[in-house]
């Protein structure tokens, strides 16, 4: 099996909004596996919402640097569905976003030997402008490596895995759509390392990019 | 052949508070983010868009650009709105019987980055004390009025805009059953194609909607600017400008800008001196590279000639 590894880096603010959000925009602190499979579709210029792609690659990755969510106040125009909705009363609502600043990640890509070799390409050289979370935020990819990956067992993590291990942050994250893209699939209770690796409590089946052991989603 | 246009600036400003936070009751703060445990102000992407937008609204006839309707919808019309074609717009599509209710998306062909202050907030800030007298009161004699503070600073902003310039008066088609035919058809001609890229990269020299301009009068239009004309989509030149308390970080610079020409990007740099205390350091890297360095509006006018002459994508 053929794989990529690459930094991602955005120069300004990021923002990875919780679907369940409403009035308080919560961001999680690393794309999620959806965010991330969608940046390579839009690399190789696929159309948008392009949900056969999700099962096509498998995505793994490792915070680099994450500082914590800064809050900021912003106002949302809301329309007015009905004409005795009293437009200037509802004009904008104010809610909470939270942001990322200038946070880096590894990202690892798995998947059959031609499509790797293409999105190689295609991060190289994008079908479209490249961005992440919100539609403003640019991002840099950097340090993009193709090699040869392979499963192996390993006592030591380096990305985020599923399960539960101390000195992590806990998350469930996107994982795909079905049902036409109306059904968003979580993954398991993941953990986050931010100190580089994970020590297993037993050994688990993970991919070897180089000397780094990473779990696929 | 352009591709993508990358500008990337920093710009230093007087007292001023150019983007309000939350607040509190009589209290008006400057919107700041923490990094590495300090406080630096910044101006939110958002209203770095507003006022780019007004400038390139000011800066032709009022009529090429749409007024969004009572919704805050834009007209969506690509080919004679120039705002919705620059920077996209989101159009609902109410539901009619049974069809799903959908949305109409272009995507912005003109990403706008925050301006981030890159200097400490408390160590460049103030508070203004100030009274607002009512309208109702003012006849009378009566003294005093509504007592307000305003949080203001002063900083080094670093902004930046990434121009799709093969999007730019154009709609991208996929074809039914395909997953990713990249067609994209033409809504205007390319000399108005050019145009509207040319307005973008102006309007960088004519900001001015800012917030509290009535009183505190700030400039905040590029001393420093660098500008890439690209064949190859990438943000990397939005990080060549990193500073090291008021000098540029210099060997940052060289290896951006190195890498940007090392991809067929033609880089150009403007300045304006007394922001950097490494100005001539600037001017030596630069010279090295086989960049002249100019003013920014000279910068402006020497991208917008390229923009002109060649080839677009």
């Amino acid at each position: 099996m053929r794989g990529i590894r690459f930094r991602l880096e955005t120069p300004y603010f990021a923002a990875f909004r919780k679907p369940v959000s409403t009035s308080a925009l919560d961001t999680y602190p690393v794309p999620p596996i959806t965010t991330i499979k969608g940046l390579a579709a839009c690399a190789l210029g696929m159309k948008r919402d392009d949900f056969e792609f999700l099962d096509e690659v498998r995505v793994g990755l490792r915070p680099v640097y994450v500082e914590k969510p800064v809050k900021e106040k912003a106002l949302l125009i809301k329309n007015a569905l009905t004409p005795k909705d009293n437009i200037k009363a509802f004009w904008s609502s104010p809610f909470w976003r939270d942001f990322l600043v200038k946070p880096s990640y590894l990202v690892y890509v798995g998947g059959s030997d031609s499509l790797i070799d293409e999105l190689l390409y295609g991060l190289q050289n994008p079908a479209r402008p490249l961005y992440i979370g919100q539609s403003d935020d640019m991002v840099i990819i950097e340090d993009l490596v193709a090699m040869d990956i392979e499963r192996v067992f390993s006592l030591v993590a380096h990305s985020i895995v599923e399960g539960i291990y101390p000195g992590c942050e806990l998350m469930k994250l996107p994982l795909k759509f079905e049902n036409d893209g109306n059904t968003l699939i979580y993954t398991q209770t993941l953990s986050i390392p931010y100190n580089g690796e994970i020590r297993l409590d037993s050994e688990k089946e993970l991919y070897k990019f180089g000397d780094e052991y990473v779990e696929l989603f | 052949m352009i591709k993508s246009i990358n500008l990337s600036w920093v710009s230093q400003t007087s007292l001023t508070n150019l983007n309000s936070g939350e607040g509190g009751s009589n209290y008006i703060d400057v919107k700041k983010y923490k990094w590495q445990g300090e406080e630096y102000p910044y101006v939110s992407g958002q209203a770095m868009r507003f006022y780019l937008k007004e400038a390139i609204r000011r800066q032709e006839d009022y009529k090429l650009s749409c007024i969004p309707n009572d919704k805050g919808e834009s007209c969506g019309d690509v080919e004679n709105c120039q705002l919705c074609d620059l920077f996209g717009f989101m159009t609902t599509k109410k539901k009619e019987g049974r069809s799903k209710g959908n949305a109409m998306i272009r995507v912005s062909p003109v990403k706008v980055s925050p301006a981030i202050g890159l200097l400490p907030f408390d160590e460049n800030s103030n508070v203004d004390f100030l009274t607002r007298k009512k309208r109702d009161t003012l006849n009378t004699t009566e003294l005093g009025g509504d007592i307000v503070n305003v949080e203001m600073g002063m900083n080094i902003y670093k902004c930046g805009i990434a121009i799709d310039v093969v999007r730019i008066g154009r709609e991208e088609v996929i074809a039914e059953g395909e997953r990713r035919t990249l067609k994209l058809t033409d809504l205007i001609n390319e000399e108005e194609r050019k145009n509207r890229i040319i307005n973008v990269m102006n309007a960088v020299l004519n900001i001015a909607d800012y917030s509290k301009q009535a009183r505190l009068l700030t400039d905040f239009t590029p001393d420093f600017l660098i500008c890439s004309a690209q064949n190859v989509y990438n943000h990397k030149l939005q990080k060549a400008i990193e500073m090291n308390d008021i000098a540029l970080n210099i060997q940052r610079f060289k290896e951006v800008i190195k890498e940007v020409i090392d991809e067929g990007g033609t880089v150009y740099v403007g300045m304006r001196a007394g922001l950097f205390e490494n100005e001539e350091e600037i001017i030596d890297a630069c010279r090295g590279l086989g960049i002249e360095v100019k003013q920014p509006n000279e910068v402006i006018k020497e991208i917008s000639k390229k923009v002109t002459e060649d080839v677009i994508s």
